[in-house]
């Protein structure tokens, strides 16, 4: 759960720089602040939330609205922030049937715990991860799209592929070979590494990607990759 | 229930590109966050549509095995019903004076071509060289002629493997009769008048035992006078001797 933490100490920063009267603080960390709360407005209205929307403009009133309240001993600021434009989203759809408005007191009895908050944290800096390595697969002219039809249906034939990127990820030369000419090793690999050719060039992308997804340490990505648990088997 | 885990890559017209466990990539109708946990119900009802269909291949074979295409009709009172891959799935005795079906049953699931030769020899009496048998076929299908030719043809050469029967012995079938064949242990009298009546045993170069495709009985009675006629024929050759 490094991710997580990263960011609730980045946020903790910002909200510390605040609290010492630095007003543009918030502006700093707005960038990285709001994706988080647009999925927080995401999960309580249980549907898309844009930055055009008018959740949005509330989650952004929010996000002062925190700054201003918090203390350390409330708990840990994400899961704060969270809870606050949980509550206003709440107080808004109230509003627009004609309630009253919530106080700030009452968000201890809300549905919004610190795990959920943590588990859109870690969403989040598992998006990162997944945009850092879409763009590293656009510049070998992959798309995800073709992953899907390049990946092997039999667990074997893939425990197979996920080794040759294993070779290719901790062998310097192949690596090398990779990084620099943009695609796979294929002959030292079926030549000095006695590697199956077939397998190689009709799994090539997944392969690829797998090696990718190991040089640049994509460690969220990593995980789903190499389990033991197997994941489904089709055909 | 199992649950296979995935992560969400890209979603956008109601497709999402999911990273499963085990390094699989999928795609499912269905839009989610980039990032999302994606969590998989076990494939149940795929099982479940596997398992009805191999059910039902099972049954189909099964009812189409115990099927019965075609009956062979032995002259001494054995019906044997065959299935449409030649193998025996029925045997009846019409006769009290014969073995009982029961005694018969070794026979299910055998080939046609392996059951027929244990058949003809059980058919035809110790005591009688010129005794012969008649094996009659008959389909109940609509076009059902070239089935018993089929299974005459295959009853024919696994008569000829076992009795050494030769070419010239062959008959031409009767074109009226084509779904039946008469076997004979001895050389036919009407081709050989004049030479001397030979003992024929099976398992002697000297005896060829001859069979000729003829008219077969389209009663069962008709076969039994002709096997009455060269029981008189044997006495009669005893006499000479």
């Amino acid at each position: 759960m490094s991710g997580s933490k990263e960011f609730e100490t980045i946020v903790y920063t910002s909200w510390q720089k605040f609290h010492d009267g630095n007003m543009n603080a918030i502006d700093d960390i707005y960038p990285e602040l709001m994706p988080f709360c647009l999925r927080i407005c995401s999960r309580t209205c249980g549907r898309y939330i844009d930055d055009g929307d008018e959740e949005a403009s509330i989650a952004r009133m929010s996000i002062i609205e925190a700054f201003e309240h918090y203390e350390p001993d409330k708990g840990h600021i994400l899961g704060y922030l969270g809870r606050v434009i949980h509550n206003r989203i709440i107080d808004y759809k109230r509003s627009q049937k004609r309630t009253q408005m919530l106080r700030l007191d009452d968000l201890n009895q809300r549905h919004l715990d610190d795990e959920q908050i943590e588990a859109l944290v870690e969403e989040m800096a598992r998006s990162e991860e997944i945009k850092r390595f879409k763009a590293i697969l656009n510049s070998f002219s992959i798309e995800f799209a073709e992953l899907v039809s390049s990946s092997p249906r039999q667990k074997k034939t893939r425990d197979t592929a996920k080794k040759i990127a294993v070779l290719i990820a901790e062998n310097q030369e192949l690596k090398t070979y990779l990084l620099e000419k943009r695609k796979l090793p294929a002959k030292p690999l079926e030549e000095k590494y006695r590697q199956d050719r077939k397998l190689i060039d009709r799994y090539r992308k997944y392969i690829l990607a797998a090696a990718l997804i190991r040089i640049y340490d994509l460690r969220q990505l990593k995980e789903y990759i190499w389990t033991n648990k197997g994941g489904t088997d089709r055909g | 229930m199992a649950k296979a885990r995935g992560v969400v890559l890209e979603s956008n017209n109601g497709y999402s590109t999911i990273l499963m466990e085990g390094g699989q990539y999928i795609k499912i109708n269905r839009t989610m966050q980039i990032g999302q946990i994606y969590q998989q119900e076990y494939q149940y009802k795929k099982f479940l549509l596997a398992a009805a269909a191999v059910l039902v291949f099972t049954l189909l074979a099964a009812v189409d095995f115990f099927h019965v295409v075609a009956y062979a009709n032995v002259s001494n009172g054995i019906e044997i019903g065959v299935n449409r891959w030649n193998r025996i799935i029925k045997v009846e005795t019409l006769k009290t004076d014969v073995k009982t079906s029961a005694e018969y049953s070794a026979l299910k699931g055998k080939k046609l071509e392996e059951a027929v030769p244990a058949l003809v020899k059980d058919a035809l009496p110790a005591d009688d060289d010129q005794a012969e048998v008649t094996i009659q076929v008959n389909s109940g299908k609509q076009n059902g002629a070239k089935l018993e030719a089929k299974l005459i043809e295959k009853i024919e050469s696994s008569v000829e493997e076992e009795f050494n029967i030769q070419d010239q012995g062959k008959g031409k079938a009767d074109a009226q009769d084509k779904n039946s064949i008469r076997i004979k242990l001895k050389n036919d009298q009407k081709e050989k008048q004049d030479r001397p009546r030979d003992k024929i045993k099976p398992d002697n170069e000297n005896n060829r035992p001859a069979y000729q495709a003829g008219k077969g009985s389209k009663d069962k009675q008709n076969s039994f006078d002709n096997k009455d006629r060269a029981a008189k024929k044997g006495s009669a050759k005893r006499e000479a001797d």
